[in-house]
């Protein structure tokens, strides 16, 4: 009995070890897609500050 | 003087019930199975047959010249193979075990066989392990030691042997024990400091996430606000022209 619960902390281990891997990676993979798509909205928010910017120097005469 | 005397009276008396007894009365010991050196050694103390055997204690016996633990014994095997007991002979057989103890003999309930089995061991003469080895054989010849003590004898014998093994590797390797010991140690301070850093690297990445998670919410609540404020400006736009020159002088 003692036996088999060794047996199965060390294979718990394992498995913790891989779910762990599995966490950091699906977390590494999210953070990435993440800056990406702040990077694009970021492009836009300058476009669209751009814009705002020209219409105001129009009105203004400029 | 005294115990003397008692065994004369004891051979005087008459027994009781003359046809029930008679066997006991008439029948010699060597007839009824003890050694004639035994047998002799009760005669010169005039007990002659079992009837006046059977009015003795064991405290009786210590009397009779010549008689020694191994002829005790064989008067007590005697009376049980008859189904008697003698009066004594336990608080006897715990005398002969402490006397063995004390000569430096390694009894068997001192080796952990229980009390019960001992006692019936004892009462054929066996009390250390050589004389049990010496009898395995004959375990069967002795009165009221059924099946159910030969198993545990059977089984305590195993496990003595199994404990006595366990100990003779550890006694051979206790060097490659502990270095293994300390190598496995090792290894499991390895798996788990892998683990511990594991741990580390979520926790820091996990952080990360929920920056980039408030980046981004901060970022789409800018560009709301530049979406309205475009919204408003076109549909100011899609007014007339002099309106809005007008309001912008």
């Amino acid at each position: 009995m003692q036996h088999q619960s060794k047996l199965q902390k060390q294979q718990n281990k394992a498995s913790d070890l891989e779910k762990l891997e599995q966490e950091i990676f699906y977390l590494e993979e999210e953070i990435k897609k993440l800056k990406q798509a702040n990077k694009v909205t970021q492009i836009r928010i300058e476009r669209k500050s751009l814009e705002l910017q020209k219409y105001w120097l129009k009105v203004l005469g400029f | 003087m005294e115990e003397q005397r008692r065994i004369t009276n004891i051979t005087e008396e008459q027994p009781k019930d003359n046809i029930t007894n008679d066997w006991k009365q008439t029948m010699s010991f060597t007839d009824l199975g003890l050694t004639p050196r035994v047998s002799n050694l009760l005669q010169r103390y005039g007990i002659t047959n079992l009837e006046r055997l059977l009015h003795l204690d064991y405290n009786d016996l210590r009397h009779v010249k010549g008689l020694g633990i191994k002829g005790k014994n064989e008067i007590l095997m005697f009376l049980h193979n008859y189904g008697y007991e003698m009066p004594g002979e336990d608080s006897a057989l715990e005398y002969q075990s402490l006397v063995r103890r004390e000569q430096g003999e390694e009894l068997l309930e001192d080796l952990g066989l229980p009390q019960t089995v001992c006692k019936a061991l004892n009462r054929y003469g066996i009390y250390t392990m050589d004389s049990l080895i010496k009898n395995l054989s004959n375990l069967d010849e002795i009165p009221n030691f059924g099946t159910r003590k030969r198993e545990i004898v059977v089984a305590w014998l195993k496990d003595l042997k199994s404990k006595e093994e366990d100990t003779i590797v550890q006694e051979q390797n206790p060097s490659q024990t502990v270095s293994s010991l300390q190598a496995r140690n090792t290894e499991l301070q390895q798996e788990n400091n892998a683990i511990q850093q594991r741990i580390d690297k979520k926790q820091i990445l996990l952080k990360e996430y929920q920056q980039l998670i408030e980046e981004k919410c901060q970022l789409l609540k800018r560009e709301q606000d530049l979406d309205r404020q475009l919204a408003q400006l076109r549909g100011e736009q899609n007014a007339t022209p002099k309106q809005i020159t007008k309001t912008t002088k």
